[in-house]
């Protein structure tokens, strides 16, 4: 069973999708459903010895292209609707013990254009009004399946979180006639405490206002709404500090980092969102090596997140990780001469 | 506006100076499982990790970035 259930008390669609309790759930390791399928070896999701990227429908959907009838009656106060979407699984790679911080840069650029085209198929369908493309990371935030592998939820409605950024990116344009995230990169580069890294095309900051103690967000310093906005030397970028900063993330505490990833981008209902900037986050649920931070009263009840730590300080402890990279990359936005197709 | 759908094969990544190495072209096979379900190969005309680029790869992941304050 799955629909949409509203609630009229916070304005906003809840999933019940109760397959979901089905789902694999830490299989052994040679059992791995997103692993190749291996001559003589049991049928895997991929139907292949070999794979480079996979993307392929989610068994244990929330939203389906075709879903159900809903299994109870909406009302007046209560709408119910069916949870008409996709949700897809982009695996990064057929080596199952490897990670998209272990990958190298040309890898990830390629998973970069393929997040570009599925966010362009998706987003072109009718009935899909915002595209979120994720990566849940380790056992501390639910992670199943230990393949390397990310998700993707093709919604057909604008989710509360990003609906709540765009009023707001929507109400800055109209109050100053500047992007909101335009500005807040301005300001993040002009203190510098909370930058983590920075190439040519792209900036990683502690945001001032993190909610997670090791949160980070990656900004393009130019304006553009979603990914198949930027030029394939700016793909390179994303994908080159996407690395650096996992890198940090694993080299923090030496062990690999539990993480949720997630890319905001321009929703694709058809309407205008040039007022918005394409940005990613990243919520560790790590406040210590071994104390997680829990969404507890305050954050869950009240909304209001309490984070123990000061956002400038974590970031001098990141930036104090390995890689911890050279001068010559342009931090200052100055492009480096030589070895990229100019733009 | 919707975004406009990509057909497959696109983009080149030239990627630092990658494009010595030869631009990657991305194609993509559908195919439709026995439960009706889509599957997408995403290729690159390359093996991840193997291509003479990588070398350019590591070498922007040193001096591509550089972290700290402004």
């Amino acid at each position: 069973m799955s629909e949409l259930r509203w609630n009229p008390v916070l304005g906003e669609w809840v999933v019940t999708a109760t397959h979901r309790q089905e789902r694999t759930y830490h299989p052994p390791k040679d059992y791995c459903p997103l692993c190749p399928t291996r001559p003589g070896a049991f049928p895997t999701e991929v139907p292949a010895e070999d794979y480079e990227i996979v993307v392929f429908e989610n068994k244990f959907p929330s939203f389906r292209r075709n879903p159900p009838e809903p299994a109870v009656g909406g009302s007046e106060l209560y709408p119910v609707r069916p949870a008409k979407g996709i949700c897809e699984v982009v695996l990064y790679s057929p080596d199952h013990h490897g990670s998209l911080a272990t990958s190298e840069v040309s890898q990830i650029a390629c998973l970069v254009d393929v997040w570009a085209d599925r966010y362009a198929e998706l987003g072109s369908l009718d009935y899909i009004d915002y595209v979120l493309i994720f990566e849940n990371k380790g056992e501390a935030v639910g992670v199943t399946l230990d393949h390397p592998h990310g998700q993707i939820y093709a919604f057909p409605y604008i989710p509360p979180k990003p609906a709540v950024e765009l009023e707001n990116a929507a109400r800055h344009k109209a109050k100053t006639g500047r992007c909101l995230f335009c500005d807040i990169l301005d300001a993040e580069l002009k203190d510098g405490r909370r930058v983590v890294a920075a190439n040519e095309d792209f900036v990683a900051v502690v945001p001032f206002f993190a909610r997670y103690p090791y949160e980070v967000h990656i900004l393009p310093r130019r304006h553009a709404a979603s990914l198949p906005e930027f030029s394939a030397a700016e793909r390179w970028n994303l994908a080159a500090i996407l690395k650096v900063v996992l890198q940090k993330y694993d080299n923090l505490f030496g062990k690999p980092l539990p993480y949720i990833m997630v890319m905001h981008q321009a929703p694709t209902d058809g309407k205008q969102y040039d007022h918005y900037h394409f940005h990613i986050e990243f919520y560790p649920p790590n406040r210590t090596a071994s104390k997680l931070k829990y969404l507890a009263g305050c954050e869950s009840g009240a909304g209001t997140f309490i984070n123990d730590t000061l956002p400038e300080e974590k970031a001098a402890e990141l930036r104090s990780v390995p890689p911890v990279t050279d001068d010559a990359g342009g931090f200052d936005g100055v492009p480096k001469e030589g070895g990229r197709e100019a733009r | 506006m919707k975004p406009a759908q990509n057909n497959a094969p696109y983009i080149a990544h030239p990627g630092g100076s990658d494009a010595a190495a030869g631009a990657s072209s991305m194609t993509k096979e559908r195919i439709v499982k026995d439960d009706g379900r889509y599957l997408i190969f995403y290729r690159f005309g390359c093996r991840f990790g193997k291509r003479s680029g990588d070398r350019a790869a590591e070498g922007a992941d040193k001096a591509g970035l550089k972290e700290g304050r402004a």
